[in-house]
């Protein structure tokens, strides 16, 4: 395909607290905006609730709880990144996604030991694009469930609808 | 009569039985004179006693001599029957009886002129109840003088600096009215000492009644008493001439004081008007004020308007902003369909490449618009807000103009209260005019009264002159000077009361005085509170202007932040440029009304001074009246001189009681003369010899 | 879909593979049905044709097909079992038992390992049955028979329906007469008409078909099928009556039940008569993926929400619009959807498939097991034409087939104690489908010996059954407060104990609660069968997942009967819509069985627990915005919906329901947002998810407890009895 015919992946851009974090494209669905999230009772505290992606129903994780940072409220810019991973479709709800890039697989290092915040165990490698200092993401430890289910908490029964303004 | 008879019988040894029988009775009569000389000698004194008490003894003392005569006329009749004997007896009892006549018809002069004497005692007792009367018309229009100046000093109420002047005028007045009430009782005291005078006086009369009644020999002595009395009469002549001349001053003075009530009348005119012109400048104040409210509104209602376009504005920028969320949303969206298109496009492989390329494109394109739907949303933003600052001044200013408008009702309201103020302050002056007027017509009155108090000073003058002819007459008959000294001091008593009445005037003066000056102090407290009123509306109208000029500075604010809404913005500085005329109008407006109310206490002033005139000129009538008194004194005095007077009178009737005592002793001698006469007849004489010589011896012993 | 592994990356191939799949399924089944009907000529050498024709066809079909796609043992297996049916074709050799067996086996691991294949599981070794296939055609290569075939009289065009039903009197070995009446008016005279001739073929035989037809001449004519166990050679006397008779033979083998029943006319190419209708009905078909299917329920589900928000608008437009131009929009509005429903019946229809599928391999199984038991076992089927969706019939498969092999194992008795019972030696096992309004009742009854709850009861107490067992499965996340929650299990477990004491006092849904508890058996070691102790609870899961219900009836010694009741289809489900704590939610029609109003006043708090006295009996009143930690609301009334059966009856207390709607059934997959009480979302046509509700769920103790332990996260709670219950 053409990721492998010349030796560069294509990359979803998205910001995150300020981070920028890359996913690969083709573990990536679509791209949403949110519109309606329906908080399904008892679940973790990072799944927000429930969408419809393309007629079905999927978890929508909010990456900012997931990674420990503070919750902020849905806007325009916010977007639903359903990715598609093993058999699951899981929404990740980032603060924006506006990019689409190709990055060589020689400007991707592996995560650095020193460079390992909160979400540094969820790193598969680091980029440099554009003197951009991108950490591309490995979506299947993002999307863990056995940490989920039991590493959060949830904090939220019932939550309240998020709406977009 | 018995004893002509005895001095028969021992004057004659010779005797003839018929003549000594007719001489014995012609003792018998000389006898019968004696007793009744002794008679008469009791009766004089008890006469003289009874001229003390009652005039009508001296009547009948005359009567009673008038019998004598009579009965010697018959003694002298019988006497010529008698001897030729008796014929001195005769000349003499004839020379008796001519005495008596004569007496008779002195004490008729007597009478007559004491009769006169009353009537023209009488005469100054009208006069002086004419004089009283005219006290009294004085007192009633002094009571109606102080009752009009209660009524000005009760509605002179809004007049502050003026109405403590004319307080302490009155005060002055009302002080002055109380040496007036000294004076009077001074004058009533006087009055009480002519009192006792005049009985002193009448108990002379009564003296010289009973010297009238006997005794000729004194009239010279009581002519000369009565010269001294016509002298003091005179000297009362003169004090009534004093008094006249002091009524007259009192007439110059009263006419001061006309004068000065006049100057009043018309300063309080003057007020009048002035008040008037301050009421017509508070209407037109008034106007103006309503003519800045009309105006505030007019500012209001453009406010109002631009509020509504800038909201307009505001509203439409709002949509902007809507139009720019929908524009951010599409650009979002293009974005997210370019990127799931990138997506997709990756997944086919190079089939999708140039799709790709295409799905770049449009989401640079995407960001591109979303770049400037930033940018004008940034702008729009600002737009947005100086809308909304737009909005908030100009509802500050709506909310400033609403304010402002209140305040100018509210000075609008002030100055209606002034002008509620004025309009009071122009009738309360009108009625003071009014006042002044009644004033004035009661000092016309009491000129009028003081005049006719001249006329009839001159008249008591005049009277007084006759009085002292009458007195003059009085030298001649004594017994009616009592009377009229009686009626004299009756008058002074009602003098006295008068004075007393006077005295209770000036009293009334006094607390009218008190009254005049509460009702000043509340004339200065209402002038106070004009002042304050003026004050407020002073204020009022400066923040007033100051309001405008905060209007003017938001109306600028908005001028400037909203070049588009110009025309309405120039319209709302037109109508600030009007407020400002408004503004300037009231602010003229209040300083005519200051002036105008300067003028009304300048007019005060000219009243208060009026007022002191006017006090000055009461001042005077009361020196008057002082002067008036002291010749009441005088004549007083003049009265304890005719007083002394009378009582010389009285020493010359009781000489003439001695004289008739002689007389008697006289009388005694006659019959003893008529007991020899007697005798002789015993001795030889007949009857008619016997009666000539009787008479005989009554005509010489005279 | 699944995308093929990266060393076959070609779309095509994986396609193609679909496609394989697909038709090797289809071959399977007809295979399995001329097995079925091949089984009758065990022994005999005189074969049906044309049933091994279609079997050798439907082999070399499955042999080609494997071959093309490199499934090289289902390649080797296919042909040899196809060169034993040659054999048996060919050289008229006698069907042996051995090779009815093989055939069947064959037929059965073929299965196997194609989903082997599509499964990328390591593929069986079919070698040792190959091996027996190879003895058993060498053998019958010795022994051929001598050609004694006789084929049938006359036979009329084949009606699908009675053929199938020939073929199943036939092949019960039975005699089947067929009868022609042609009514007269001399015959009517006498007496004989429709009416006397069908009660005297009643007195003949069972009656299996009636129908009238259209004679060539344009007269009325009826023909009977009667199936007789004697051997009758003639019905002389019925010719007096007018009536024409003839044997019928064995015709169209596998003409049984078809995937679509709408057959066009004419076959494209000659073949035989027993493949005919199949070949016929292939040209016509179009085999569409279940997932097109999916995709396409999907597409009219959004366009029914799509709709309700157009109707949404339509509505509020009503004030703003003239009525003249506000109707048209309107009707539009409402012509579009009954299109919507039309097409969406449409979809539906083309999801439907009839059970039968389902029921045909349960000959098989009962076959093997019955031999497995040394028990003699007839399988009868009825209503396997009715239609299903077909998402249903792949998850039924695994409930039904263990049903049946309870049975077999546990209900019917060996021959000799059903001689002894007085039963016949032959158990019977009677599967039966119907179609009532929108849902599907599947019952399977045996006549064995029936479950015994003595034995039930006893093995559940020492198994701990009810105590430990229940709560097994509680998550640890949850929080909340719902204190009352707990009473549900804590009931549940006094109430086992209670009735563990007098089994004669518990009801057949207890007793089915039992049975279906994780864990239970009756049997002390597992069989092949049975007794693994995960049967009945994957088939109690299955059921209620799928959003259907499972009863049981039974009676000691005279048999059991289950009956699964399903809605037709999951995609779309009649719901009320109910609010609590802010949130709505759906909850599917079939399993509320009342609404109520309940006033603030009425609900009793007993230990905690809200009760409300309903119909006479204390009844538990689960708060959902407690269950669900939801934000609560001091209220003067409220709703609730009556759920469960028996002792698991609960009302379910909402804020208000807000009404009743139809409504497009998503479900849920990723773990991450399957709690328990949600069974799936749905959309009300504001674009919002919101959330099915598990009613049933929510009602059973188990579940009652396991939500409560998310929502209190207290320990669970003991077993502690603190009363006893006396009413059942």
């Amino acid at each position: 395909m053409l990721e492998e015919q010349n030796g560069s992946k294509t990359f979803i851009i998205f910001e995150l607290a300020g981070t920028t974090y890359a996913v690969r494209s083709r573990l990536v669905q679509q791209m949403e905006m949110i519109e309606e999230i329906t908080p399904v009772p008892n679940a973790p505290a990072s799944v927000e609730g429930v969408v419809f992606s393309r007629g079905r129903v999927i978890p929508a994780l909010n990456l900012r709880v997931r990674f420990g940072f503070e919750r902020i409220p849905i806007d325009l810019r916010t977007r639903l990144i359903v990715i598609e991973v093993g058999e699951r479709n899981v929404g990740l709800i980032v603060d924006s996604a506006r990019e689409f890039i190709s990055i060589e697989a020689s400007a991707i290092q592996p995560p650095n030991e020193a460079i390992s915040g909160l979400s540094g165990k969820y790193i598969e490698g680091i980029a440099t694009v554009d003197n951009r200092i991108v950490l591309i993401l490995d979506l299947s430890e993002v999307i863990n469930l056995a940490e989920i289910l039991i590493g959060d908490q949830p904090a939220h029964t019932g939550a309240q609808p998020a709406k977009q303004g | 009569m018995a004893a002509p008879a005895l001095d028969i019988r021992n004057g004659r040894s010779s005797s003839v039985e018929k003549v000594r029988e007719q001489a014995e009775e012609v003792t018998r009569a000389a006898v019968e004179i004696s007793n009744i000389a002794g008679d008469v000698g009791r009766g004089a004194e008890e006469q003289a006693a009874s001229i003390e008490k009652a005039l009508g003894s001296a009547g009948a003392m005359s009567s009673s001599l008038k019998d004598t005569a009579t009965q010697a006329e018959s003694v002298a009749t019988s006497a010529e029957e008698l001897v030729s004997s008796i014929n001195e007896i005769a000349a003499s009892v004839e020379q008796v009886s001519a005495n008596s006549v004569s007496l008779a018809q002195s004490v008729t002069q007597t009478s007559s002129a004491i009769k006169l004497a009353g009537s023209s005692i009488q005469n100054v007792v009208g006069k002086a109840q004419e004089m009283s009367t005219s006290a009294q018309q004085v007192t009633a229009s002094m009571s109606e003088i102080i009752s009009s100046i209660k009524s000005v000093s009760s509605e002179t109420d809004a007049l502050t600096s003026s109405a403590n002047e004319t307080a302490a005028a009155i005060e002055e007045m009302s002080r002055s009215i109380e040496a007036i009430a000294s004076n009077a009782d001074d004058l009533s005291a006087a009055a009480d000492e002519t009192a006792s005078s005049v009985n002193e006086m009448a108990a002379s009369i009564e003296e010289v009644a009973a010297m009238s009644e006997n005794l000729a020999s004194s009239v010279d002595e009581l002519s000369s008493s009565m010269e001294q009395m016509a002298r003091s009469v005179r000297a009362v002549a003169q004090n009534a001439e004093k008094i006249t001349e002091a009524a007259a001053g009192a007439t110059t003075t009263a006419e001061q004081m006309d004068r000065s009530i006049r100057s009043v009348a018309s300063l309080a005119k003057q007020a009048d008007q002035t008040t008037g012109r301050v009421a017509r400048d508070a209407e037109e104040g008034g106007a103006a004020v309503q003519k800045s409210i009309q105006g505030l509104g007019r500012v209001r209602d453009s406010m109002a308007q631009s509020a509504t376009v800038i909201r307009e504005m505001g509203k439409r920028a709002n949509e902007i902003g809507g139009i720019i969320d929908t524009i951010n949303l599409i650009a979002e969206r293009t974005n997210l369909l370019s990127l799931n298109a990138s997506i997709e496009a990756a997944r086919a492989g190079d089939a999708g490449r140039g799709f790709a390329v295409v799905a770049e494109e449009i989401r640079n394109l995407a960001d591109r618009s979303a770049r400037a739907t930033s940018d004008i949303a940034t702008i729009i933003k600002g737009l947005q807000e100086v809308a909304y600052e737009a909005v908030t001044s100009s509802n500050d200013g709506l909310r400033i103009a609403d304010e402002s408008s209140r305040l100018g009702e509210d000075g609008l309201s002030g100055l209606k209260k002034i002008l509620a103020g004025v309009e009071e302050t122009s009738r309360v002056t009108g009625q003071i005019a009014r006042a002044t007027d009644e004033q004035l017509a009661a000092a016309q009155l009491v000129v009028g009264a003081i005049g006719t108090t001249a006329v009839q000073a001159k008249q008591v003058s005049t009277a007084m002159a006759e009085q002292t002819t009458s007195v003059q007459s009085i030298v001649q008959a004594t017994g009616q000077m009592r009377r009229i000294a009686q009626e004299t001091a009756k008058a002074m008593n009602e003098q006295g009361r008068a004075a007393r009445e006077l005295i209770k005037t000036a009293q009334n003066t006094t607390s009218i005085s008190a009254q005049v000056r509460r009702a000043s102090m509340e004339q200065a407290q209402a002038a106070k509170e004009i002042t304050e009123a003026a004050e407020a509306m002073r204020r009022g109208a400066a923040s007033t202007s100051r309001s405008l000029v905060e209007q003017a500075t938001a109306g600028n604010q908005i001028s400037t932040e909203a070049t588009r809404l110009a025309n309405i913005v120039s319209s709302v500085s037109k109508a600030m440029a009007e407020q400002t005329v408004a503004a300037d109008q009231i602010s003229a407006a209040s300083e005519d009304m200051r002036r105008q109310s300067d003028q009304v206490a300048k007019a005060m002033t000219e009243q208060a001074g009026a007022l002191r005139d006017m006090m000055g000129a009461v001042k005077d009538v009361s020196r008057q009246i002082g002067s008036i008194t002291r010749a009441n004194r005088e004549h007083l005095n003049a009265s304890a001189s005719f007083s002394g007077v009378l009582a010389d009178v009285r020493q010359v009737t009781e000489r003439n009681v001695r004289g008739a005592r002689e007389t008697l002793r006289v009388a005694g001698g006659l019959t003893e003369q008529a007991r020899t006469l007697n005798a002789i007849m015993d001795g030889a004489a007949g009857n008619g010899f016997a009666g000539k010589k009787a008479r005989k011896k009554k005509k010489s012993k005279r | 879909m699944s995308i093929a592994g990266p060393e076959k990356n070609s779309e095509f191939l994986a396609e193609f593979l679909d496609d394989y799949f697909a038709e090797s399924e289809e071959h399977l089944a007809g295979a399995r049905r001329g097995l079925l009907a091949l089984e009758h000529f065990v022994h005999q050498s005189n074969i049906d044709r044309a049933s091994l024709d279609g079997l050798f066809r439907s082999f070399h079909s499955l042999k080609g097909i494997s071959g093309m796609v490199g499934v090289r043992a289902a390649e080797r297996l296919a042909h040899q079992m196809e060169s034993y049916l040659r054999a048996l074709r060919d050289w008229q050799a006698t069907l042996s038992p051995e090779g009815m067996d093989a055939l069947i086996a064959g037929a059965g691991l073929l299965e196997k390992i194609i989903s082997e294949h599509r499964a990328h599981a390591p593929i069986t070794d079919p070698s040792q049955l190959m091996a027996r296939l190879d003895a058993i055609i060498s053998e019958a290569r010795n022994n051929r028979p001598v050609d004694n075939s006789t084929t049938g009289s006359v036979s009329t065009e084949p009606d699908p329906l009675r053929t199938s039903l020939q073929a199943l009197a036939i092949g019960d070995g039975k005699n089947v007469w067929r009868f022609d009446f042609v009514p007269k008016p001399e015959l009517s005279a006498r007496g004989i008409n429709v009416n006397y001739i069908r009660a005297g073929l009643q007195q003949v035989g069972e009656l299996m078909h009636a129908a009238p037809r259209v004679t060539p001449e344009g007269g009325i004519a009826f023909e009977f099928l009667v199936s007789t166990s004697e051997e009758i050679t003639s019905f002389p006397d019925l010719f007096d009556d007018g009536v024409t008779y003839a044997r019928q033979v064995l015709l169209p083998a596998g003409g049984a039940a078809t995937v679509d029943v709408d057959v066009a006319a004419a076959p494209v190419e000659p073949m035989t008569a027993s493949y005919q209708a199949l070949s016929s009905r292939a040209s016509n078909m179009v085999r569409v993926d279940l997932a097109r299917l999916d995709e396409l329920m999907r597409m009219v589900g959004d366009l029914v929400i799509s709709r309700s928000r157009l109707d949404e608008r339509v509505k509020h437009l009503e004030a703003a619009l003239p009525a003249p131009e506000w109707r048209p929009l309107q009707e539009t509005s409402l012509a579009m959807e009954r299109q919507l429903r039309d097409l969406r019946e449409g979809v539906m229809r083309v999801r439907m498939v009839p059970i039968g599928e389902i029921f045909e391999r349960m000959q098989f199984v009962v076959r093997d097991l019955a031999r497995e038991y040394e028990k003699q076992v007839k399988l009868e089927l009825s209503g396997h034409q009715t239609e299903i969706d077909k998402f249903l019939v792949e998850r039924l498969m695994d409930p039904i087939l263990h049903l049946v092999r309870n049975a077999v194992s546990h209900g019917i008795e060996a021959p000799n104690e059903r001689t002894a019972l007085g039963k016949p030696r032959e158990g019977t096992i009677a599967l039966r489908a119907s179609a009532a309004a929108e849902t599907i009742v599947i019952e399977m009854e045996d006549d064995g010996r029936g479950v015994d709850a003595e034995q039930v009861i006893a093995r559940a107490c020492a198994m701990g059954i009810g105590i430990r067992g229940r709560g097994a499965g509680a998550g640890a996340r949850g929080s909340g407060v719902g204190a009352e929650s707990i009473s549900g299990p804590r009931e549940y477990e006094k109430l086992t104990e209670a009735k563990i004491e007098k089994a004669e006092n518990i009801d057949s849904a207890e007793l089915l609660e039992l049975i279906c508890a994780p864990g239970f058996s009756t049997r002390a070691e597992a069989d092949r069968a049975s007794g693994r102790g995960v049967g009945m609870n994957v088939v109690s899961n299955t059921i209620r997942g799928l959003g259907g219900t499972l009863e049981l009836k039974t009676e000691a010694g005279k048999g059991t009967l289950f009956r699964i009741q399903l809605p037709l289809t999951l995609a779309i489900a009649d719901a009320l819509i109910v609010q609590a704590g802010h949130h709505r939610f759906a909850v599917p029609q079939a399993s509320v069985r009342e609404v109520i109003q309940i006033d603030a006043s009425e609900i009793k708090i007993l230990e905690n627990n809200d009760v409300i006295v309903y119909r006479g009996a204390a009844l538990p009143l689960l708060r959902l915005t407690r269950l669900f930690g939801l934000p609560e609301d001091q209220r003067e009334y409220f709703h609730a919906f009556i759920v469960g059966s028996g002792l698991n009856t609960v009302g379910i207390a909402v804020d208000r329901i807000l009404g009743q709607r139809e409504i497009v059934v998503r479900v849920i997959n990723d773990p991450l947002i399957q709690v328990a009480g949600v069974a799936g979302a749905t959309e009300l046509g504001d674009g919002r998810a919101v959330l099915i509700l598990d009613a049933a769920a929510l009602a059973r103790p188990a579940e009652g407890r396991r939500i409560a332990a998310h929502n209190n996260g207290l320990p669970r709670p003991s077993n502690k009895s603190v009363e006893s219950r006396t009413d059942a």
